[in-house]
């Protein structure tokens, strides 16, 4: 097989106990890797209409080309299955960092699909060229952290990479986690509950071929300058601004970014939806938490954007983002109840923003008095209240109380409750939103409505935050930004957050940027390109763009294949339509590319963006465009057929032709 | 002989990337095999929630034990950098080497048959230039005073009882934790 690539898929049927392998090159040519070959295989080996919690429904895990190359940030594996959080279900996908994903192809496989249903409970180890069949009725029951431990003890190795659900997975909680090295993602753990899947466990000790090991080195140091150059710019800045420079993480643009641009640039959303203005923010700052807890830095590649953090009387647990991003969305004040409040979710394997805003929610319905402590088995959803915070996780991981409907989806709670709840209840196909404010930033609404795997957050770097930049003396990158923005789009609105023009193209530019970095395998955290080439589409320390050059650069090197910039572009776009078109066969329409109909009927009810809302009228005409650029019908939002044969995909054009899901009638605008 | 330097470790700023196993084996070996990395992450979980891992690498000792006992006389110092070298055609694999080295850091190539161990990748160590954190550090020999050596050591040997991991260990790094809070 060719450089980069482990050469193998290994197919497993939980039903059966066999497994079979085939050639990754039928795949690689045409859809490169990654999650464009996931999205590939979840099309071709699923059929329409399979539930998320069938055997039928396949599990598809894959590590990109670049990944366990040596290329700094090649450490990604991506999942990719029927997400049964989504209502009505549709795709899904996470991707996660860690050691599983080059440990997988050191075992010489690129991707894995699992099917069928174990009789029980099972946990599949995989060493090099074996698999076994474990069985795993001793870890049913326990959370993630006992479970990684008796794995680990089991098989007498530490070294092995450990991907498993906790409880809530095995429960059919809908809102489970996969989680791997104290990361998790989107909702689909509950999939492998319901497969009586607890674990996937790789260990690889095979070697990878690559066409040009001495450009990979030279291409790490050019990616590490980068990252000690930003360094280097952070300690100044915190100088000039006197502000504290955290030593924690050290090369990460991570904490302190969302403590400064979602509080200074008013973004950020208290309470449930109700606006910046709470006297107390500064209370929920990550900053001096991590000040106070941080043990020790940790991660999985040399940036290290993850911290070991402690609370006496609670426990050890390794951090990221979390919990520093909801804590206001709450009223919380105490952030080391945050902290366990995450660490729980760890350890059940749980969502923490599908806990934490149906919490906002149901705090603010026993303020207006719609429900009362006998619909919360007794316990006060009282603004700030970690206790009751606590007491839902527990609920709902153990499906005990009334946690028993919210585990199978916040709708079911909500009809449960009544009308006035569900009336309140702010959800995207039943996936419910995050702290992040939309009605200020037309570009992301557009581009969280019409992703396929319904992300709960889309980082649309096209747009800046020129409050943010001026009121810490970045002038100049805010110039930048509008430079750019004449440049590439004709007008400087395409950047500015709250304007409707030219968002469309942003929107595409972005789902292209995450496509790449997840078929490669290579985290968008670390930048490849140069400082001036990413520095405008940095939000204050958000995912740096992709800069293409240097992806194909790395690329190159790797696995010795030429490409240019559109056909990069191209092999993002057929990953994109593959999981569109997966959406398409089960039945959805523009109708489903939406957001909560909340973000067009309330302003934002303080603050410097007071009285922003969503145009409905200008946001369909947004989608109409993008629509129209991607080559899509109008009326349905479904590709064409010449959208298809453009990027080779004949045979879903065929497929969907079939079940009547191709438009009739060409219609753009 | 240029001024002898060493890659001094300090277990308690790794972050358990293993990063440098990859470029090591990519700079060696020209494809990317932790397994045939001159330095070896040894990384243990506690408590099923978090790593702790230790970089194991050559030292260059003063007096070498794997030179002392090599019965090939495969084992030589280089004139430039200081660092202890194998002869791969004079070394015919017998693993006195390896027993003998008191950190593991010798071993043997399945395929070739023959030792390999960190040879400080003539004076430019690659696992040095990716190491962010500081763990790995490439410093005058001299310059390393018996203190530091000491301080490395005894990070070293407490975290590798860690890596041991025995429960009643596992407890004691567990409230040290708790204590640092």
């Amino acid at each position: 097989m060719a450089y980069g690539y482990a050469g193998n898929i290994l197919r497993i049927d939980l039903t059966e106990e066999s497994v079979s392998k085939t050639p990754t090159s039928e795949y690689a040519r045409d859809f490169l890797g990654g999650r464009g070959i996931n999205a590939k295989l979840m099309f071709e080996e699923s059929k329409a209409g399979v539930s998320a919690f069938d055997p039928d429904n396949p599990v598809i895990i894959g590590a990109g080309p670049l990944v366990g190359t040596g290329i700094v940030g090649g450490v990604r594996h991506e999942i990719t299955t029927r997400s049964p959080e989504q209502v009505p279900e549709g795709f899904g996908n996470v991707g996660s960092g860690g050691t599983f994903g080059p440990q997988m192809k050191y075992a010489g496989y690129d991707h894995m699909v699992i099917r069928g249903k174990a009789s029980k409970p099972t946990y599949i180890y995989i060493e090099n060229d074996d698999v076994f069949f474990k069985d795993a009725s001793h870890l049913w029951g326990k959370g993630v952290f006992e479970t990684n431990k008796l794995i680990r003890e089991e098989l007498g190795d530490p070294e092995v990479a450990i991907l498993a659900i906790g409880q809530a997975g095995e429960r059919l909680v809908r809102v489970a986690t996969i989680e791997h090295e104290y990361r998790s993602g989107t909702a689909l753990g509950a999939v492998w509950g319901a497969k009586n899947l607890k674990a996937v466990v790789v260990r690889g000790t095979k070697g990878l071929k690559v066409y040009d090991a001495d450009k990979i080195l030279e291409l790490n140091k050019y990616i590490l300058d980068r990252i000690k150059e930003s360094l280097r710019e952070r300690i100044e800045w915190s100088k000039k601004n006197g502000k504290p420079f955290m030593p924690y993480p050290k090369y990460c643009l991570g904490i302190d970014a969302i403590d400064e641009y979602m509080i200074m640039e008013k973004k950020a959303i208290t309470g449930y939806f109700k606006g910046i203005e709470w006297p107390d923010i500064e209370k929920t700052r990550g900053v001096p938490f991590v000040m106070k807890r941080l043990v020790r830095q940790t991660g999985c590649c040399p940036l290290s954007c993850e911290g070991l953090m402690g609370v006496p009387g609670i426990g050890v647990a390794v951090m990221k983002c979390d919990p520093f991003w909801w804590p206001w969305q709450l009223y919380l004040t105490d952030m080391d109840k945050a902290f366990e409040a995450t660490r729980l979710c760890s350890d059940y394997g749980i969502d923490n923003q599908d806990i934490v805003t149906p919490v906002s929610w149901l705090m603010q319905l026993y303020e207006d008095g719609i429900i009362t402590t006998k619909d919360t088995d007794g316990v006060p959803m009282e603004w700030g209240s970690g206790e009751a915070l606590i007491h839902v996780i527990h609920s709902v991981a153990n499906r005990k109380g009334f946690g028993n409907a919210l585990a199978d989806g916040v709708l079911t709670l909500a009809k449960k409750l009544g009308p006035r709840a569900q009336e309140l209840l702010v959800h995207r196909r039943g996936i419910v939103a995050n702290s992040d404010e939309f009605r200020n930033q037309a570009g992301a609404a557009l581009g969280t409505a019409v992703d396929p795997t319904c992300g709960r957050e889309n980082w649309y770097t096209e747009e800046i935050w020129d409050t943010y930049l001026k009121e810490t003396g970045q002038e100049s990158e805010v110039e930048e930004a509008y430079a750019h923005a004449r440049k590439t789009y004709g007008t400087e609105k395409a950047v500015i957050p709250w304007e409707y023009e030219k968002k469309a193209e942003g929107v595409i530019i972005n789902e292209y940027d995450e496509r790449i970095g997840d078929i490669f395998g290579r985290c968008c955290f670390v930048p490849a390109g140069t400082e001036a080439e990413a520095r405008w589409s940095h939000e204050v320390g958000m995912p740096a763009k992709v800069v293409y050059p240097a992806e194909l650069a790395i690329y190159k090197a790797v696995t010795g294949i030429d490409f240019n910039e559109s056909q990069l572009t191209t092999f993002a776009e057929k990953t994109l339509t593959l999981e569109k078109a997966y959406n398409v066969r089960e039945g959805f329409t523009r109708e489903d590319e939406q957001i909560s109909e909340y973000w067009f009927k309330n302003p934002i009810p303080d603050g410097p963006h007071k009285g922003k809302v969503i145009d409905k009228a200008k946001f369909e005409k947004m989608k109409d465009e993008y629509y129209t650029l991607r080559g899509w019908d109008t009326e349905t939002g479904w590709p064409i057929r010449e959208t298809y044969e453009r990027l080779g995909l004949k045979d879903v054009a065929d497929s969907l032709q079939k079940l009547g899901k191709l438009p009739k009638a060409k219609k753009q605008i | 002989m240029r001024k002898p330097k060493v890659i001094l470790v300090d277990p308690d700023k790794c972050t358990s990337c293993k990063q440098c196993e990859k470029v090591c084996s990519l700079k060696h070996g020209g494809e990317c095999n932790p397994a045939l990395s001159r330095i070896k992450i040894m990384r243990n979980e506690v408590m099923g929630q978090y790593f702790v891992s230790v970089p194991v690498l050559c030292q260059q000792c003063e007096m070498p034990m794997c030179k002392e006992v090599c019965p090939m006389e495969a084992i030589y110092q280089d004139s430039e950098t200081g660092a202890y070298l194998i002869n791969e055609e004079r070394c015919i694999g017998c693993r006195m080497c390896v027993i003998s080295c008191p950190l593991g850091a010798i071993e043997i190539d399945p395929v070739k048959h023959t030792a390999f161990k960190c040879d400080l990748c003539e004076g430019d160590p690659e696992c040095v230039k990716v190491c962010l954190s500081g763990a790995l550090t490439y410093v005058d020999k001299d310059k390393v005073g018996f203190s530091e050596r000491r301080e490395a050591l005894k990070k070293l040997s407490d975290r590798l009882v860690l890596v041991a991991g025995t429960p009643s260990e596992v407890a004691i790094e567990a409230d040290k934790v708790r204590e640092a809070n």
